[in-house]
């Protein structure tokens, strides 16, 4: 019989200390500038899936809501800055076109209208105050979209995000399991490593289903613990 | 409290272009009296453009410091307020509100233009001469020279500034000249709104009666027939009134989609040029302005460094000018040519893409020449086993699955084969240059 672990992981929302660094610590530096309204106002950011860009964007987010002031509208003054990013998935949404500050993730995704509304906000804000932050899959060149709006987008500056290597995805793995309150031995994240999907996201999926599996069976996170619970946890798709 | 503006001036220096910072907010004086901040300008156009672009952040940087009302007033008008009596409505002001007294609709709102779009700052070239020197006759002889003038060519490459240059040419010389610059989506907007509120008359009384009207990127008219018609008049009524239009697009003319004949055989009236992309002196030449202009140390090695890597715009080249500027400024380094390559390594080496699998193994069976089933056979030959290894190690390396499934797109095989691949090919890269080179050389195509 397994224990049954009540609902309450620890979970906050993401920030820039918390991000792994790896070899990102310019664009960090970059950002955390940016979040103080200072240094260069237009960031794209790309990099391969699951190397901490969205992380990073809500990061953003999420200083700003901590009191760092980020801008405001010239038009209409004051404006609220705790706004959420905008999902371009299913269907583009942009904040309102009063907010000084934006940030869009996935942009790739955007549809040709949505490309040439974030193409006209560009504009605004090139002309006048305001900041702008982009994440994309791939460098602004290779930007499947509105020519007009991919060169505007490399304009700026333009940082890549890395994913991490295999040793710093042991640290990163060890820092979540602290974080989740649970011990992680090097040997037991390393043999995560070459048996599970590899990317940060799936990982750190894999170490909160092993922080339940532990709770649950009443066992440390051991390399036998590890190996039981990947024949049961189902791998997400490659 | 009193120093409130300089420290304002500061931090507006750092979140505005050097430009910008230097045409509109360090001309303002401030001063602060009873909880208002008074902000003189020297004349009613940049007294517009700061309210339209900056005043929403100065009054929130006033709130901060408990400065409730923030005025902005020209040296005329600052004049007559010489002896100035308290206002003690100020003091209760909700926050926010800030009493601007302005001029009028002024001639600044109606142009658009920006005043460092010049022809002084335009770098010319072998790409652009043509367009330059066309741009230069109709800036003499407006609506006489050519009209329109159509200038094409590629993103990025100077359209909009030689437009703006030939709008503020012509206001240096006749400062009441009614003009005009408009990005095309602006246009489409404009009558969009025309149609909502039924303001046919002041739509066309505004259009019509311009001396010069520059329309950007008219590429976006494609499909939008209202738009189309409304524009084909105001074209007719100005072109045969002697008013100048001056037209960029991002194509010639006959190749723009979704726009009417009677339109695009009217673009060819006047004159058409092109603008290529830069060639690499003229890259060059872009850089060491750019970084004149923007007070960067940059030497002529890594301009040309740059200039030789990045040759499709201008964007681009400045873009990865401030990413050499960003990356020395991280490190505390000054710009060099080592610095320069480390900062634009990304952007020059990788044309990023999602690799499969089996790209691998097919990109890899081509390079050592071996059919791509013998990366699942079982034969375990040194020929075949090695660029299987490399294959297996390329694959850890670039992609993001796990070893198992390595080891199964490989017919199969555990993932501890795929473990000792990846080492025995990390041991003999250190010891044996042919599969170092080949290593590396394959990761190169790789990566694009």
């Amino acid at each position: 019989m397994r224990q049954l672990v009540l609902d309450i992981q620890p979970s906050g929302p993401p920030t820039l200390d918390d991000f792994v660094v790896g070899r990102n610590a310019e664009v960090l530096a970059a950002l955390r500038q940016w979040t103080k309204g200072m240094g260069e106002r237009f960031i794209y950011l790309w990099g391969e899936p699951g190397a901490g860009k969205t992380h990073l964007l809500n990061a953003v987010g999420t200083e700003a809501q901590l009191g760092s002031q980020l801008g405001s509208d010239p038009a209409r003054g004051l404006t609220p800055l705790n706004l959420p990013p905008i999902s371009c998935d299913a269907q583009t949404r942009f904040m309102p076109s009063d907010a000084a500050t934006l940030r869009v993730d996935n942009v790739e995704r955007l549809s040709p209208e949505g490309a040439v509304s974030l193409f006209n906000r560009y504009n605004e804000r090139r002309e006048g105050a305001g900041r702008l932050l982009v994440t994309g899959c791939c460098a602004p060149a290779q930007l499947p979209l509105l020519p007009d709006l991919a060169t505007r987008l490399g304009w700026g500056l333009v940082l890549r995000v890395h994913a991490l290597d295999d040793s710093e995805k042991v640290a990163a793995l060890q820092s979540r399991a602290q974080h989740l309150g649970v011990h992680l031995p090097t040997d037991a994240a390393r043999y995560i490593l070459t048996r599970w999907t590899r990317d940060t996201p799936s990982l750190f999926a894999l170490m909160n289903e092993l922080n339940i599996w532990s709770l649950s069976s009443q066992r440390a996170i051991t390399i036998p613990l590890i190996r039981d619970a990947l024949t049961s946890i189902q791998r997400p798709a490659p | 409290m009193t120093n409130f503006w300089i420290n304002t001036v500061s931090q507006l220096r750092t979140e505005l272009p050097e430009q910008q910072f230097t045409t509109w907010i360090k001309p303002l004086r401030g001063v602060i009296q009873d909880n208002t901040l008074t902000l003189t300008a020297s004349n009613r156009y940049v007294l517009q453009w700061v309210k339209d672009r900056f005043m929403g952040r100065i009054e929130e940087m006033a709130l901060k410091e408990g400065i409730t009302d923030v005025r902005l007033v020209t040296e005329r008008r600052a004049a007559e307020r010489a002896e100035p009596t308290p206002t003690p409505s100020s003091l209760t002001a909700p926050p926010g509100s800030a009493a601007v007294h302005t001029a009028p609709r002024t001639q600044l709102e109606q142009h658009r233009l920006n005043p460092t779009f010049t022809f002084d700052n335009f770098i010319g070239g072998k790409a652009n001469q043509l367009a330059r020197a066309a741009a230069l006759q109709v800036a003499e002889n407006p609506g006489v020279a050519y009209n329109p003038l159509f200038v094409y060519g590629g993103v990025g490459l100077g359209k909009t500034h030689l437009m703006h240059a030939i709008g503020n040419r012509i206001l240096e010389r006749q400062p009441h000249a009614q003009v005009r610059y408009l990005h095309a989506e602006k246009y489409v907007s404009d009558v969009v709104r025309t149609y909502q509120h039924k303001s046919f008359d002041s739509f066309k009384r505004h259009y019509h009666s311009l001396d010069l009207l520059m329309i950007d990127d008219i590429q976006f008219f494609g499909g939008k027939t209202r738009t189309q018609e409304e524009f084909f008049f105001a074209f007719n009524a100005l072109v045969e009134s002697h008013k100048q239009v001056i037209i960029t697009c991002d194509s010639f003319p006959r190749e723009i989609a979704g726009v009417e004949e009677r339109l695009i055989s009217r673009f060819g009236w006047g004159l058409t040029v092109a603008i290529e992309a830069p060639e690499l002196e003229m890259r060059v030449a872009i850089l060491i302005n750019k970084a004149r202009l923007e007070g960067i140390a940059l030497d002529e090695d890594v301009a040309f460094f740059i200039a030789k890597h990045i040759r499709s715009h201008v964007r681009e080249l400045e873009g990865a000018l401030k990413r050499v500027q960003a990356y020395a400024g991280f490190k505390g380094d000054p710009i060099t040519l080592q610095s320069a390559r480390e900062a634009l390594k990304d952007i020059l080496a990788l044309r990023h893409r999602q690799i499969s699998i089996e790209n691998i193994q097919k990109t890899v069976a081509d390079f050592y020449k071996i059919k791509v089933s013998d990366m699942f056979s079982k034969k375990r030959t040194r020929a075949l086993a090695r660029p299987r290894q490399v294959a297996m190690a390329l694959a850890k390396d670039i992609t993001s699955l796990s070893l198992p499934d390595i080891g199964e797109a490989f017919g199969g095989r555990d993932h501890t084969t795929v473990l000792h691949a990846c080492r025995k090919v990390q041991e003999l890269c250190e010891t044996d240059n042919t599969i170092q080179r080949d290593f590396q050389a394959l990761q190169q195509i790789l990566n694009g």
